[in-house]
């Protein structure tokens, strides 16, 4: 055993040992000591990239070259008692060894390595003998901006007594996903001279309280879609957290919404891209998987997708920097086959404890959902089907031929080979599936491409508040006569034998200002949620084998 | 000219809903006048409404008031004699499409005369639930449009109906469309409307240069005749270019 290494002892203790110095550096708020770091720990200093702006001067922390007003800094400490071990002839010189561009160090609010602020930059740092705790202070330019550093005691010809090296790691921006704990639901509240969303508000309401945001349309054009307009986000290190807007190039009604609701010294508004926007920009388009462990790998925020639409796809400024952060290795779906050709359309996740994996895909079911329509009466009259749709009665839907070779073709063309998808990249088995019952039907205005039939109901929100039990929000499929008595709608029904017993299920009214717009409950609803934390060892190997 | 029909063929073809269609400009106007008689206050708001812009970015009519048949009258007075935007227009068509089943007269008119491809694309969808000479007319016209996503619309339509046997040979001639979308379109409703002449026919789409003509046509033969799939067929479209065809073929071969 070598006493050294292993145990951060007094200098007298190393004298009376007859060691040698050795350096030591602790990390964080937890001081986490180098020397007693294992393999599989993450060997450095993590956290978050200062882009906010706590001065609330205009300009992203990073510019001001200050550390005042700061509280997204990183720290780690020489211990007093390397400190202590210091002498004229045995320096202890902190080097930067790479990524001075990206990461700066301060001692004491002054900048004693990396980016100067249009001086040289240094790059080494004597540390002065003191019987104290040395603190650093370690700013980071950008989502994973990264720098290696070396302490050394020297000898006075140079020759170095004893090192070590460690990393430096900005958090990676990370797209939130469901598994999250959810903190506010939010949707826009519409009202229009013969029809309004008071139902859907209403329902949020009952069911969420404080926990729910109404934002008032009238503000932003009549547009409900906010989950097209924005996705949330957040980097995160060591307590530290910053929410992040990723703020859609959609740019409709609801573009200024990020800055005038959310943007804050904790709360940055971002945006990837530019240019003219084409459906596949808008965010209801932009989902995360759950965590999931692919081919051995494991990615603790999930994957992020998204669907494209023969030529048309994400913007590419938005893309790559999804694929350069890495940590949520981005695949892409086939959403080819639906007007808006979003994701949300035909799946969802939801957290499920008695889960194998924890949680469940829930995915469209065109056999679950003729199996509940054959079961009913085909002369029962489903008002809103007919307005909306076309279909007066169940009959005229379950006796379609067309409307079930259209589904037919659906499954086996498009929401079949997406499965198989998910089953590569999102390690998926069929006892990771929810099965929810819907349709799909030719939409006007479409070039021949499709619209939920049924009020789609896998395009839902979760609301997993902390202490309480988990909300799920989802149409009302109104595939029955009495519009205003659940209860006797056996499609919903169906639905709540699906779902975990303990959640809460709430079937709300979105038909006519989002179903008959294209779009359903997630459509017009976001989320804010608590950041997954505690990240450093987990990504190692994704940004690692980067 | 919208329409690729000669003149003599647009007269020939509307012959027989000539008389229908004073029949509907009568029907509309008697029931524009009772519902500004008996619903002033209805009809007065009705008539101010504006189409919103869906989540794909087009206009529809979302309330549930427009939608009915109620106010059938005033979108489809809108639509025939109005002047407003195409997108609007196209909305008014959404609304009229779907309630049409007793204006089918007026649906098929529109077809033929509507000079707006976008708006006629949405229409035809509405001849899922006409008449079935009023529907047999209205696609007669519509897959003969110079739109080609009229035609494709129609093509699908034409599924719909449980009658749509009728225009099968309508819709094999759609197979050699000149546009792709109109061909897969084609293939896929003979696949539910189809008969042994369909066979015949889809089978040499299934070397068509665009995928999702091959993709339909596969599925199309699959559903009328899946013994006319000869294996070395479907062993040379299990190695398609496109995976969907790839897989549909691999499938088919695996039962």
């Amino acid at each position: 055993m070598n006493i050294c290494r292993t145990a951060l002892i007094t200098l007298a203790t190393l004298a009376a040992a007859g060691c040698t110095p050795t350096v030591d550096v602790t990390f964080g708020a937890d001081r986490l000591a180098f020397s007693e770091l294992t393999e599989n720990d993450f060997p450095g200093i993590v956290g978050v990239p200062n882009i906010d702006d706590d001065n609330e001067n205009g300009d992203p922390d990073w510019r001001d070259f200050s550390t005042r007003d700061d509280n997204d800094l990183a720290t780690f400490f020489i211990p007093a008692e390397v400190a202590n071990a210091v002498r004229p002839a045995r320096p202890l010189r902190v080097r930067m060894t790479s990524g001075e561009s990206q990461v700066r160090v301060w001692q004491a609010g002054r900048l004693v390595l990396g980016e100067n602020d249009g001086d040289d930059s240094p790059l080494e740092f004597d540390v002065e003998r003191v019987n104290e705790d040395v603190r650093f202070d370690v700013e980071f330019r950008d989502f994973l901006s990264e720098a290696t550093f070396e302490i050394v005691f020297l000898k006075s010809n140079l020759d170095i007594i004893d090192a070590i090296s460690f990393r430096a790691l900005a958090a990676p921006l990370v797209m939130n996903q469901h598994l999250q704990p959810a903190e506010e639901v939010m949707a826009v509240s519409v009202r229009y001279s013969d029809f309004n969303n008071d139902a859907l508000i209403e329902g949020y309401q009952d069911a969420l309280g404080d926990d729910f945001l109404t934002v008032d349309g009238f503000d932003y054009g009549g547009d409900v879609w906010l989950q097209d307009e924005i996705e949330f986000g957040s980097v995160s290190a060591n307590g530290a957290r910053i929410d992040v807007v990723i703020d859609s190039i959609r740019d409709r009604g609801l573009d200024p919404v990020a800055e005038e609701l959310f943007e804050g010294p904790e709360f940055l508004v971002r945006t990837w891209g530019d240019g003219n926007a084409n459906s596949q920009d808008s965010f209801g388009n932009l989902e995360a998987t759950p965590p999931v462990t692919v081919d051995g790998v494991h990615y603790p925020f999930g994957k992020v997708y998204w669907g494209t639409s023969g030529g048309s796809n994400v913007v590419r400024e938005l893309r790559d920097m999804f694929g350069d952060q890495v940590v949520q290795a981005p695949f892409e779906l086939d959403s080819s086959w639906l007007c808006v050709g979003h994701v949300d359309e035909f799946m969802s996740w939801i957290p499920d404890p008695g889960a194998p994996k924890g949680w469940r895909l829930v995915y469209t079911d065109i056999p679950g959902a003729w199996e509940v329509l054959d079961a009913m009466d085909p002369a029962t009259p489903l008002p809103l089907y007919a307005q909306g749709h076309g279909h007066d009665t169940v009959g005229d839907i379950v006796n379609d031929a067309g409307l079930r070779a259209l589904n037919e073709d659906l499954w086996d063309d498009y929401l079949e080979p997406n499965l198989d998808i998910l089953r590569e990249e999102a390690n998926l088995d069929d006892e990771d599936i929810l099965w929810l019952p819907g349709l799909f039907e030719t939409a006007g205005g479409c070039g021949g491409t499709t619209a939920a039939l049924i009020p789609g109901m896998a395009n839902l929100i979760v609301a997993n508040l902390e202490g309480e039990p988990t909300k799920i929000f989802l149409a009302d499929p109104f595939t029955r006569t009495d519009l205003d008595d659940q209860s006797t709608d056996p499609m919903i029904a169906r639905v709540r034998e699906l779902f975990p017993a303990d959640y809460e299920l709430h079937f709300l009214d979105d038909f006519w200002v989002y179903h008959m717009g294209l779009g359903e409950v997630h459509c017009g609803s976001n989320v804010i949620r608590t950041p997954v934390s505690d990240w450093g060892r987990s990504i190692r190997p994704l940004v690692d084998e980067d | 000219m919208k329409n690729t029909l000669t003149p003599l063929l647009v007269l020939a073809l509307l012959a027989p809903t000539t008389a229908l269609a004073a029949d509907w400009e009568e029907r509309l106007s008697v029931a524009l006048t009772q519902g500004w008689q008996t619903q002033p206050d209805t009809w007065t708001r009705l008539e101010a409404q504006q189409p919103r812009a869906t989540r794909a970015g087009h206009l529809r009519f979302m309330g549930p008031e427009f939608n009915s048949e109620a106010a059938l009258p005033l979108a489809l007075d809108r639509l025939a004699h109005g002047e407003e935007p195409e997108p609007v227009r196209a909305a008014l068509a959404d609304v009229v499409g779907r309630f049409s089943a007793d204006w089918g007269d007026a649906l098929v008119e529109l077809l033929a005369e509507e000079p707006a491809g976008s708006v006629r694309a949405v229409l035809v969808l509405g001849l899922r639930g006409v008449a079935a000479d009023e529907a047999e007319a209205g696609f007669t016209i519509a897959l003969r449009d110079s739109h080609a996503e009229v035609r494709q619309v129609a093509a699908l339509t034409v599924a719909r109906r449980a009658d749509g046997a009728v225009v099968a040979p309508a819709l094999v001639d759609s197979l050699s469309d000149p546009s792709a979308a109109v061909r897969a379109a084609a293939a896929q409703s003979l696949g539910v409307v189809g008969d042994a002449q369909a066979t015949d026919a889809l089978l040499p789409l299934l070397s068509d240069a665009d995928a999702s003509v091959r993709l339909r046509a596969l599925s199309a033969l699959d559903r009328l005749d899946r013994s006319a799939l000869s294996a070395p067929q479907l062993r040379t479209l299990s190695a398609d270019a496109d995976s969907r065809v790839a897989r549909r073929a691999s499938k088919l071969l695996a039962q």
